[in-house]
């Protein structure tokens, strides 16, 4: 059987520029250890769904400029904002797109 | 989208639906989705959905082993995104020797469905897990406010992200310290 424990940094190897990553819907179980990884390695033009609906995930990615294009029903912030704050500000400026799919 | 990933994680080209009739996405997306007459009956239609098999998967567990299998939330998406998706990355609270498929804290995830597990305790601060600690309501309080501007929010990327290399470094930042809150629970 082969060992699949590895470090966040080999972890991060496995994602490459232009991936579509997606992602569960909830605010609590962000994987954010990782996705700072993401953000720290400069991985660029990544595609983030959110299934069923998303929120910090698919918020820090764009804000860190990981994605330019998500793919969702919704962008909540639970009680924190009314809307993804970094989404709210990249798409009102035109900055990346969004596909509505339920 | 979750017909969509349903079918990509059955291994069918597209999957069968009542949801998207009537709405708009059938004329803005007639790549993905399409009306068909039923094969078995011709007098009635269905809308078809397009298999989505996403690149990468990623999410944050409870358990997880060396060989791959993982314990998950309960309730939640995690088996079929990873079904769907052609590489899967997990993070987990804890390693163990071996993750039980009966274990009744979360939901199981064989190996087979699984790329990649690794060790972050705390990994999903300033977000939480239910049942081992609360989301830190400040730290995303300011992560909110640092979101207005490109130059507070990279002033905030700085701060977390690119000032600190790497995740147990991110925990020392914020004041955590992983062994003390397993003690704890």
């Amino acid at each position: 059987m082969r060992e699949k424990l590895v470090s966040v940094e080999q972890a991060a190897q496995i994602v490459k520029d232009g991936d579509h990553i997606v992602f569960n819907g909830s605010m609590d179980w962000t994987p954010m250890a990782m996705l700072r990884e993401l953000a720290r390695r400069e991985i660029r033009g990544i595609t983030a769904l959110g299934v069923v609906g998303g929120a910090m995930n698919l918020d820090f990615l764009l804000g860190a400029g990981v994605a330019d294009q998500v793919e969702t029903c919704s962008l909540g912030f639970d009680e924190y904002a009314r809307v993804a704050p970094n989404y709210e500000r990249l798409q009102k400026q035109g900055r990346m797109r969004m596909l509505d799919n339920t | 989208m979750y017909t969509m990933i349903q079918a990509g994680s059955m291994g069918v080209p597209f999957t069968s639906t009542l949801g998207y009739a009537g709405t708009d996405i059938l004329e803005r997306r007639p790549d993905d989705f399409k009306i068909i007459e039923n094969p078995f009956d011709s007098q009635e239609r269905t809308v078809v959905a397009k298999a989505m098999n996403p690149d990468v998967a990623i999410f944050h567990g409870l358990k997880g082993d060396r060989l791959g299998n993982v314990l998950v939330q309960k309730h939640g998406e995690e088996l079929l995104l990873a079904q769907a998706s052609r590489r899967v990355i997990v993070t987990v609270e804890e390693i163990v020797n071996s993750v039980d498929f009966e274990d009744s804290d979360g939901w199981f995830i064989p190996a087979i469905h699984v790329s990649a597990v690794v060790h972050a305790s705390l990994g999903a601060h300033p977000t939480g897990v239910p049942g081992l600690y609360d989301a830190d309501e400040d730290r995303i309080n300011e992560y909110v406010k640092a979101s207005g501007s490109d130059e507070s929010f990279n002033k905030y990327l700085n701060r977390y992200v690119f000032e600190v290399g790497s995740h147990q470094q991110y925990l020392e930042l914020v004041g955590l310290r992983p062994e003390l809150e397993a003690v704890a629970r």
